[in-house]
This record gives C-alpha cells, structure tokens and sequence, in this order.
C-alpha cells in the first residue's frame, strides 16, 4: 500500500525526519495520514464527484452481462493502506426495493498529486442489476447508499438520483 | 500479490478445486497465465479476441467457459500470432559499462534478456450433435483445433452448470454463481473441452470474433481456477495506443528493474507495481505504430504443398521442409493425425519424425496414408490461421502490449479496454548506461564510483564495485535498497486526452548516504541533489516522508546525484 510504501521507503534507507526513538513520532505530513472525521466522496461514470440529484447511466457492459452502472469512491481521513470493501446499493425508492448492488473487497491508492491528492481511490466499482432489463431501468428513481469498510472503520455516503439510460440501447434491445 | 486483509475476510473462498475458466472437479486445473491480442472492428461492431492460455493440472480434463454476446465465430488462431508480437514488443533490458575514463580497461559489456514462453497448437474444424434442453438452447458445436466448442444460451446459470456437467465439461457447481450475472444479462456462453482423443498438452490458442466494440476480458470468471499473480498479458490492435479503462494503468520505475541481470525480475516489478495501485492495473510496456509486419506470419510463397502431393508416409514427412512447413505443434498435430507412430517403433516421437529416410521401414508400416487428406489438414492447421493473422496486423496501424499479475482475490472486475490517439508511444526501457567515475585519484575502475544513467533520464551515482562488494551487496541490491517502489505512477487513463496521475513518485526522495558506506575519496564531478527528479521538490517534500539526513556527525556526502527525469508515460 502507498502509505506503507512511503514509510518503508523512510525505514529502510535514511531514518525520517527528526525521530524521537521510541516515543511513537509519526510523521503526518506523509499523504493520504488521516487528520480529521472519515469522508467518503462518490462519483458516478467517470468525472465528478457527489451523488445527490444526479443521474445515474446504466448500460450493459463490454464483456457483456446484467446491466450495470459504474461509479468512482475516495476515501479521506480513513487509513485503507490494507484495503477495503466498497459496497454501493442502489434501492428503488418507489417499491424501497434494491435493485443494484456491488459488494467488492477492492485495494486502494493514495494519490498524491492532483485533484485526489491525499484521497485513497480505487479503480472504478460497478453496480450490477441482475435479473432487470435494462430498459426497464430508465427514469427509476433510486436512493443511492455507497459505504466503505475499511478495517478499523467505515465510512458512508448517500444521495437520491435517477437511473437512465442512453437513446442508443433503444434503438438496439 | 497483496493479499488485502479484507479480501480474505469478505471475498467469497476462491477456487476450492477449480471452475471458471478452467475447471475441474477432479483434478484441478488452475489457469496460469493468458495472453490476449485483441482487435476491434468499429465498421462492423465486431470484436476478435486470440486466446492462449497456460495452465497448471491434466490438460485432459480441461474445460473452458466463456461469456459472449450472440454467436462468435470461432476459429483455430497460431502460436506464431503470440510469438510474433512477443518478439516485436518484448522489452529488452541490458547495463552498459563505459571504463574509458580508468586505466585498467575500455570496454562495454551487455546483457540482453528475452523471456521465452511456447504454448503447443493443433486442430481442425468439425461439426458436432450436442443437444440442448432443460433451460438449455444450443446455439452451435462443432470442433475448433482439438476442442470440441458448443455455444449456448441457458435460462440460469444452475441449469447451465448441469447441463455442462452432464455433456461431461467438467465443471464444478460452485461455476453457477459466477455465471449468474452473465445468464441475467442475456449472455451466451461458449464452452470448450478437450476432444476426447486429443493429445495431452494440446491446449492451442483460439481465435472468436463476437458482437462489441470494447475488448473485456471475462476475468471475473477466472477467479474460481487461477494462480496467484496470474500473469496476463494483453495485446490491442487498432488505430492508436490501447489503454486500461476501469484498471490502472502503471508506470514503471526503472530503478527498480535489475538491468544488470537483464531485467530477469521484470514480471516481478510489475506484480508489484500492480500491488502499489491496489491490485487492478496494468503497465504498457510497448505501444508504437505497426510496421514492417508485412511478412512476419504469412507470405505468398512460404508454403508450397505442391510438392508434397501424391508422396507415400516416408517421403511427405522428408518434403515437408522443401513445402515450408518445419516442426510447430501444429504440423506435429497434423503428423500424428495422418502418419502416427507406430507401436513397434522403439524410439521417440521426435526420432521418428525428424528421420524419415533412416526409418523408412517403420513408415511402410503405416497403411492408407492419404496425402491429400494430410494437406487439406496442414493447409488448415498451419497455412490459413497464419494467413488470418498476418490480414489481421496488415489492417491494423498501431500495437499495443501491456501486461498485469492479478491474484483471484484481486479478480473482482472485468478490465475494459480502448484506444486514446493523444498519448505518445511507449518503446522499452532501454539500456542502464553505467559509467566509472576514474581521475587522477581513482585510476582502477574497480575503485571507481559509477553514475548510472537510466532511460528515463535519472542519473544515480553509487559506490564503486569493490565499495559494494565489502558491503556485500550487488549494484542492484544497492540501488533497489535505495528505491524500494516499482510503480513511478499509477494513472487512470481515459480514451481522450492525458490520463489523471494519482500517484506521481517522482519526488520521493532517496536516502542520502554517509561517507562511510563508500570507502575511497570524493567522487568527481558529482551532484549533491537527492531526490528523483530534479522538479519534484514538492511532490517529494510531499511524498517523500520528509526523510533527512540523520545518522553519521562525519558530515555528509551526497552520493545520489539525480538530474533531470524526462517523464514519460
């Protein structure tokens, strides 16, 4: 994990910067070192971040299957250096049914440059819809509850958003 | 691999016996390592995918499951396709020592490494009688090199499993899980098995050609029958450089690569560095224009089969050089079909058929031998698929190889593939320049401290050969203790545009090293900057842990002069 990468690289060359011996000195300056209440930001396809009101594009994917939707998550302020789960459910707030989920044990990246910076993020996280067509998905209405564990805590975040689907697939299912 | 702690913990128990890609319920077999070449065609929506898979376990209980959309073409694809784009794109890794400033030596020396892989290939194409039922359509069968293939539709992914079992692919029930959201999807399926007198060992690569226009690789499935740190390498065909979609992708540090041994822990590094971005990310090691590939599999004039018409056993197997065709697994398939040895015949196989002439006895003992036969077979085993391939590179413009090791814990997503035309070319890391730091003091190169110049433009001064070797230490050992991370960025790359680096390395700071660890005297001419780039201040007062100097009250000799990093992707 990058965090442990960066204390290994202190570790096993030079000593960090004025260690104290045993007292427990940790250096907070290294990215991604938790320093404040857990975050967890949620990010729908493949640009921006935040899940409430926003619309959710369902499609089926490349190597095909049920259809799916794909999200982004980064976490702040949670140490997830020996991974996680991410769990993303997406409940019909019409029937309170859940229609999509993923559950994925994932491993995270500090980023340290960039807009993540000092974010642990993952590859992305696809929600499946197993047992729905996918054009029955458009316009539902969804309540959106992503959560990720990591070993020592969790963290959560929610939204309400729509589920669509793109033109194209009308055309072809 | 990693192994998460949580994956442990939460991920479903992978592989008990085996499933998936390769399964088994006796015996298991674990799939070891895949290569894929994929080429989109966006004009007819079609995606052609070549296959060749290593495993581990009885080949002769082998069974292979694949999701597909509609129904795939399926053809017998050659190992020349693997071995052809291997030698244009393999990096090659060697160190290069200059000593012409010494005055005991001027010479440069060089190591070269290519890894070596083979997979063995044979076949022909068939017409099966499968039947469907139970929730189970039969879409088509038929025989594919030495697979029997059937593809299906099923109605879920139970009466899939069944069905399978009970037409003997040997599948085991925990397969219907994984399945599942593949069924529900409205997937068909393609199923393999080895022909049941097919030769042990002959798992030939497949070519299928399938409704998409996105290369994915069903890995997910895999998950169930494979190796820890399943190598896998990928390679994309098309009009620009390929990139991983939902993995990452990872740069490589080349500190971290033993150039002096050849780059032999080169699969290493990029298990690593693949661990570094959590597990799920792929590294381009080749991404350049497609040329000069005119000839590489196929041309007019390799094979003549002319000249083999009409000749007795004996005679065909001498001719078979003078018709172009030399000793593949797919000609020895062929051979063994038409002209088997026989069991009186008290020598190998490879004997019999490389001396035709000295055995012509034994060959006047096999009867009905039909010449004809035995081309059409050659002309399908080893001239077409050849021929297939070379269309296939003729029509494509750029190649990309990238390549990744994932455990089954880590194969919760299916990686998706595209094409960005904004990124520039990847050509491999090149040579490790090492040059003896002698002067007026420092005569011998032995004693001379040395200044590494690395392709991507780091330049790192370490001890000189007799200093490391009172620490015990090699010239690696030296520099990987100084830089102990593979990845120098971990990226997400899109089809458009330059990718969103997550992590940049760069800036991390090497250790600086005491005088003590390097007997001799000042080096010359040497900088006294640390870190691995001469613009990352900041990303290494960031990334680097604020490492300083501690230790030694001798006072400090920067050892680690490092200069301008030309960043590259």
């Amino acid at each position: 994990m990058v965090a442990g990468l960066f204390l290994a690289a202190c570790s096993g060359g030079a000593e960090p910067a004025d260690p104290t011996g045993d007292t427990g000195w940790v250096d907070t300056n290294v990215p991604c070192y938790p320093q404040g209440a857990p975050r967890l930001d949620v990010g729908e396809g493949v640009e921006g971040w935040g899940i409430e009101g926003i619309d959710v594009a369902c499609g089926i994917p490349p190597q095909g299957g049920a259809p799916y939707a794909r999200f982004r998550v980064r976490v702040a302020n949670l140490d997830m250096s020996d991974g996680g789960e991410v769990l993303v459910d997406l409940i019909d707030t019409d029937t309170d049914e859940r229609i999509g989920s993923a559950s994925v044990p994932v491993g995270f990246v500090c980023a340290n440059v960039g807009d993540n910076a000092d974010h642990w993020v993952t590859p992305e996280v696809h929600v499946r819809f197993d047992g729905i067509d996918l054009l029955d998905l458009h316009e539902v209405p969804v309540r959106i509850e992503a959560t990720v564990v990591g070993v020592e805590d969790s963290v959560v975040s929610t939204g309400d958003g729509t589920l669509v689907v793109d033109e194209k697939y009308f055309e072809v299912l | 691999m990693t192994t998460l702690l949580l994956s442990v913990l939460l991920a479903p128990t992978p592989a008990e016996a085996c499933g998936g890609f390769f399964c088994n319920r006796d015996a298991p077999v674990d799939q070891s390592g895949e290569t894929i070449v994929f080429e989109v065609d966006d004009e007819e929506d079609k995606v052609t995918m070549h296959v060749q898979v290593d495993y581990e376990g009885p080949s002769e209980s082998f069974a292979w499951v694949v999701p597909v959309r509609g129904v795939p073409d399926l053809f017998r694809s050659h190992d020349a396709l693997f071995t052809g784009l291997r030698n244009l794109t393999v990096p090659s890794f060697g160190a290069r020592t200059d000593n012409t400033d010494c005055e005991n030596g001027s010479y440069v020396y060089s190591y070269d490494y290519n890894a070596s892989s083979s997979f063995p290939d044979s076949g022909s194409v068939d017409t099966g009688t499968l039947a469907g039922g139970g929730g189970v359509t039969v879409l088509d069968s038929g025989t594919v090199a030495s697979y029997e293939t059937v593809t299906l539709s099923a109605e879920d992914s139970t009466v899939l499993v069944d069905w399978l079992q009970e037409n003997d692919f040997d599948v085991p029930d925990t397969m219907a899980e994984a399945l599942a959201p593949y069924v529900a999807g409205g997937m068909n399926f393609v199923a393999l098995k080895l022909q049941k007198d097919a030769e042990t060992g002959n798992l030939a690569p497949l070519g299928m050609r399938y409704e998409g226009t996105v290369p994915a690789v069903p890995l997910t499935l895999t998950a169930v029958a494979a190796t820890d740190d399943m190598p896998m390498t990928i390679y994309l065909l098309g009009d620009a450089r390929g990139v991983p979609l939902n993995y990452l992708h990872v740069g490589l540090n080349p500190l971290a690569i033993d150039y002096w041994s050849g780059g032999t822990n080169i699969d290493d590094v990029i298990s690593r560095a693949a661990d570094e971005a959590g597990g799920q990310a792929f590294a381009t090691e080749s991404a350049q224009p497609l040329t000069n590939v005119r000839s590489l599999l196929f041309t007019d004039r390799m094979f003549d089969t002319t000249v083999l018409e009409g000749l007795g056993a004996a005679d065909f197997v001498a001719a078979l050089p003078q018709a172009g065709f030399f000793g593949s697994p797919e000609v020895l398939e062929v051979l063994r079909t038409h002209i088997p040895v026989p069991a009186s015949f008290p020598y190998d196989e490879n004997s019999f058929y490389n001396s035709p002439d000295y055995y012509a006895s034994y060959y006047d003992l096999i009867e009905d031998f039909d010449a004809a036969a035995a081309i059409a077979d050659l002309e399908d085993a080893e001239v077409e698929p050849r021929e297939a391939a070379q269309e296939m590179l003729d029509r494509s413009a750029y190649l990309t190889r990238m390549r990744s090791s994932v455990s089954p814990a880590e194969m919760t997503l299916d990686p998706h593939f595209g094409f960005n035309p904004d990124l520039p070319v990847v050509d491999d890391l090149g040579w490790l320049d090492v040059k003896r730091l002698c002067d007026d003091v420092i005569v011998d190169y032995m004693d001379a401290p040395q200044r590494l110049a690395y392709a991507y433009g780091q330049t790192v001064v370490i001890p000189s050969e007799n200093a490391l070797a009172s620490m015990g230490l090699t010239a690696f050992d030296y520099v990987q203790g100084q830089s102990d991370f593979a990845a120098l960025f971990i990226e997400q790359m899109y089809t458009s545009g330059d990718p969103e680096v997550l992590v940049d390395q760069t800036g991390q700071r090497l250790p600086d090293l005491t005088e003590d660890t390097m007997p001799g005297t000042q080096l010359p001419g040497t900088t006294t900057q640390g870190g691995l780039a001469s613009d990352g201040g900041d990303a290494g007062e960031k990334g680097g842990c604020g490492c300083s100097n501690t230790g030694s009250a001798v006072g400090w000799l920067p050892l680690l002069g490092l200069l301008a990093l030309g960043r590259r992707r």
